[in-house]
Parts: structure tokens; C-alpha cells; sequence
């Protein structure tokens, strides 16, 4: 498989190949509405209008979970609706370490490059990813979810 | 797509979406059935050793009311598990977390490969467990092909939120030797996996992804390479798993990324 990626540098193994491609050429935009307030206290589950008059078409309005505790820290999470579609995730608290923002507002992804658009072409039958290892966030979403009145 | 059967079941605070390409010899009744076995097989593992449960067994062996010998076999047996593997991963998995001791990070797995026992006699079936992938059989549905195996995307790290929504930095193919796949991570939810080593959030890498026989072993080996890096590589890739890392994210938005030789991606 991939002669491109025989190419790279091999690592310490030697078994491992490194690659790299690329992915949005240009900065991510983020929308200041969305950066998360590590601070903002939390609201027990209740709605937080963050951002826009409530149900004017277009507004974003943000609502956070109850904070959820485990071994680990306390996690909080925060939807950001649209329209009656949720457009971004966030972690208001997680874990141990409040929540650095790096929020990607999930429909501005920017333009990606062509092996990445070609990974978006395809049908897959599930995407594996990170975003929810914590079950702990997941508790706090759905109360998030609840909420905006979306379950 | 459209001619899959699919239900979603909720247990341990997530999402478990499973996918029926072929029934096998069971019936749409029997597959229910099944289905509702697997959901109270996942409800029985999150009494056991949910952490932010105050009635499960673990909480109670945190607080000190029962012994590990008092709980049900299993809990011994996930905990045994969990100090294997953190000998095989070279202490890069660590239950012991800064707080106690904490099996989360194995759980996951070994509660989908058990609760999977009850799809026992369908043909082909996935369940993705809120992005960790476990399948079995073909996935012969849609283009003609007789072979074509599940196929699966690998999450933008710098993405949040919904995976089903989420674009994709690669697709790989599942079956056979290669029947689970996790993903770990620290861009998203802020850093949840501790590095032993030093006792502060994790930095590696951004995303570690690993396909392997087990879910157990994808789980932890995943969560072992955010954690201990490109070392943690070496020692899954001896280990006999297949890995796509992305370690870091360049000034131009573009990513850093390190596979093994036989990473199933589709896209090659």
C-alpha cells in the first residue's frame, strides 16, 4: 500500500511511516459568540441566552449542561443552537484544566484540501472520533440538550 | 445506506448505534430482541463501574464499603485488565488515576465486546460506541461488490461535537483481523487522558486512532498513544495494531500525521 507514504521519515520502530496532508489552508475562523467563558458559572442545566434575541431567525443561542462530576473533574458542556440545529459542541469545563477555546463553528469548516475532500466524499457507515470519550460530557450534553428543548 | 437497520440504545451517559447489514438467520423480532440484550448488557456494566454513580460497585469500592473480592467477578476482571495492560503499554494506559483508581478508559470496550454476544447468528453487524467501532461479518450491501467491508471515517481532530456530523481526515476499511477501531484525542473537551509520567494533561499528540481484533485493545492502545506518544506507537505497532496519528497541527492548518504500514485506510 501508499508508496507515498513510505516516503516519510521513519520513526524509532521502523515499522511506523510518517505522513503528513493537509487540511484548511487557512485559519480557522471562530466566531467570538462562541468562545466558551471558563468562568461562566454554571446554571444547573438551565438556559443561558448567550448570543441574540431568542428565536430570531439566524440568532444563536447557547445553552449549558449541568455540571457533571467524576473521578476525574467536573465536566460541563455547552450546544449552541441555530435555528433549531445545534452548529457547535463545546466543553465549558472539562476535567481538571478548564477548557482552552479552540471552538470550531461546525459550518465554517474551512475549505480542505484534496485528500481531505476526498475523505469527505465518501459514504461511511460511522466516524470514529475523540469527541466523546468523556461520558461524563455526554451526561452534562444531554442535559444541554433538554435544555434548548431538543429531547 | 438506506437499506440498513439501525438502532440507537443509550447507556453509560452515550450513544450506541447499532447497524445490521445482514440479519443472518434472525428475524426483525429476534433482532430487537437482541438489540435489548445488548442495551441491558451495557445498563448492567455502567451499575458496575460508572463513576459518577454513587450506587455502582466501583464508588462503593472508592468509598471503601466492599472489597473488590465483594463485587461481581467482572470488576475484578476489568481491573486485572487494566494493570495488564498497563505492563503491555509500558505504563503509558495508567488507571490509577491522580484521583484514584479509574478504569474508564477500558470499559468502554470491554462492555461493547461483551454486550456484542448478543448478536450472536447475525451476519453482519457494527456498533459504534460514540466513535469506538466494533463490527463483524461483511457489509455487503450497495455497488455490486460482494466483499466490501464497513467502511469508517476518522474525525477531524479540530472538530467538536456530533462524530455524524463531523468531516473526516481519512477512511478506513473494517473486517476481519481489524474489527475494532478508537479513537483518542486531546483537542476536543480539553485534555481528558493524564501522561503517567509527569501527571499533567497529556500533549503528544492530537489524535491517535488505532484498528485492532479487539475493541479492548483499540481502546486502550489509543488512549496509551495520546498519552505517551510516538513511543507509545512503537509499542502498539509490536503489539500488532494498526495506528493513524496526528501529532500536530502546522502553522498553514495542515496536520502532521504518522500511520503504520498496514493502517486499512481507503483512500490509497
Amino acid at each position: 500500500m501508499k508508496a507515498s507514504r513510505r516516503a516519510g521519515v521513519v520513526l524509532a520502530s521502523g515499522a511506523i511511516v510518517a505522513v503528513g496532508w493537509s487540511a484548511a489552508p487557512e485559519a480557522i475562523p471562530v466566531d467570538p459568540t462562541l468562545s466558551a467563558d471558563p468562568q461562566a458559572p454554571s446554571q444547573g442545566g438551565g438556559a443561558q441566552p448567550d448570543a441574540g434575541p431568542s428565536g430570531a431567525p439566524g440568532a444563536e443561542q447557547a445553552f449549558d449542561g449541568p455540571p457533571v462530576s467524576n473521578l476525574r473533574g467536573t465536566y460541563q458542556a455547552r450546544i449552541v443552537v441555530r435555528d433549531g440545529e445545534v452548529v457547535d459542541v463545546q466543553a465549558v469545563v472539562a476535567g481538571t484544566s478548564a477548557y482552552e477555546s479552540v471552538a470550531v463553528n461546525s459550518v465554517a469548516i474551512p475549505e480542505f484540501r484534496e485528500r481531505v475532500l476526498k475523505a469527505q466524499s465518501w459514504d461511511v457507515d460511522a466516524v470514529s472520533g475523540a469527541s466523546y470519550t468523556s461520558p461524563a460530557f455526554i451526561e452534562s450534553l444531554r442535559g444541554a440538550f433538554e435544555a434548548a428543548g431538543l429531547e | 445506506m438506506s437499506d440498513a437497520w439501525r438502532r440507537t440504545v443509550h447507556a453509560m451517559g452515550m450513544p450506541f448505534r447499532v447497524t445490521v447489514a445482514d440479519p443472518g438467520a434472525l428475524g426483525p423480532e429476534e433482532l430487537e430482541r437482541a438489540v435489548g440484550r445488548l442495551h441491558a448488557e451495557l445498563e448492567w456494566a455502567d451499575d458496575v463501574f460508572s463513576l459518577w454513580r454513587d450506587d455502582s460497585c466501583i464508588s462503593a469500592l472508592h468509598r471503601g464499603e466492599i472489597t473488590i473480592d465483594e463485587g461481581p467477578l467482572e470488576l475484578l476482571e476489568v481491573l486485572q485488565a487494566c494493570e495488564w495492560y498497563r505492563g503491555a503499554t509500558g505504563g503509558a494506559f495508567d488507571a490509577r488515576g491522580p484521583n484514584g483508581l479509574d478504569p474508564t478508559g477500558l470499559v468502554k470496550g470491554w462492555a461493547v465486546e461483551r454486550a456484542a454476544r448478543a448478536l450472536a447468528g447475525v451476519g453482519a453487524w457494527m456498533v459504534d460506541a460514540a466513535g469506538d467501532i466494533l463490527v463483524s461479518g461483511v457489509d455487503a450491501r450497495g455497488e455490486g461488490s460482494e466483499d466490501r467491508t464497513w467502511r469508517v471515517g476518522i474525525a477531524d481532530p479540530r472538530v467538536q461535537g456530533d462524530p455524524d456530523g463531523a468531516a473526516t481526515i481519512d477512511v478506513v476499511r473494517l473486517g476481519g483481523r481489524l474489527r475494532a477501531l478508537a479513537t483518542s484525542g486531546t483537542a476536543q473537551r480539553g485534555a481528558h487522558i493524564w501522561d503517567p509520567a509527569t501527571g499533567e494533561p497529556a500533549r503528544h499528540v492530537l489524535q491517535a486512532s488505532v484498528a485492532g481484533a479487539s475493541l479492548v485493545e483499540a481502546d486502550v492502545w489509543a488512549t496509551a498513544v495520546v498519552a505517551g506518544g510516538l513511543e507509545a506507537l512503537s509499542a502498539a505497532a509490536d503489539a500488532g495494531l494498526e495506528a493513524l496519528v496526528v501529532v500536530a497541527e502546522r502553522q498553514d492548518g495542515s496536520y502532521d500525521t504518522v500511520a503504520t504500514p498496514g493502517w486499512p485506510s481507503a483512500l490509497d
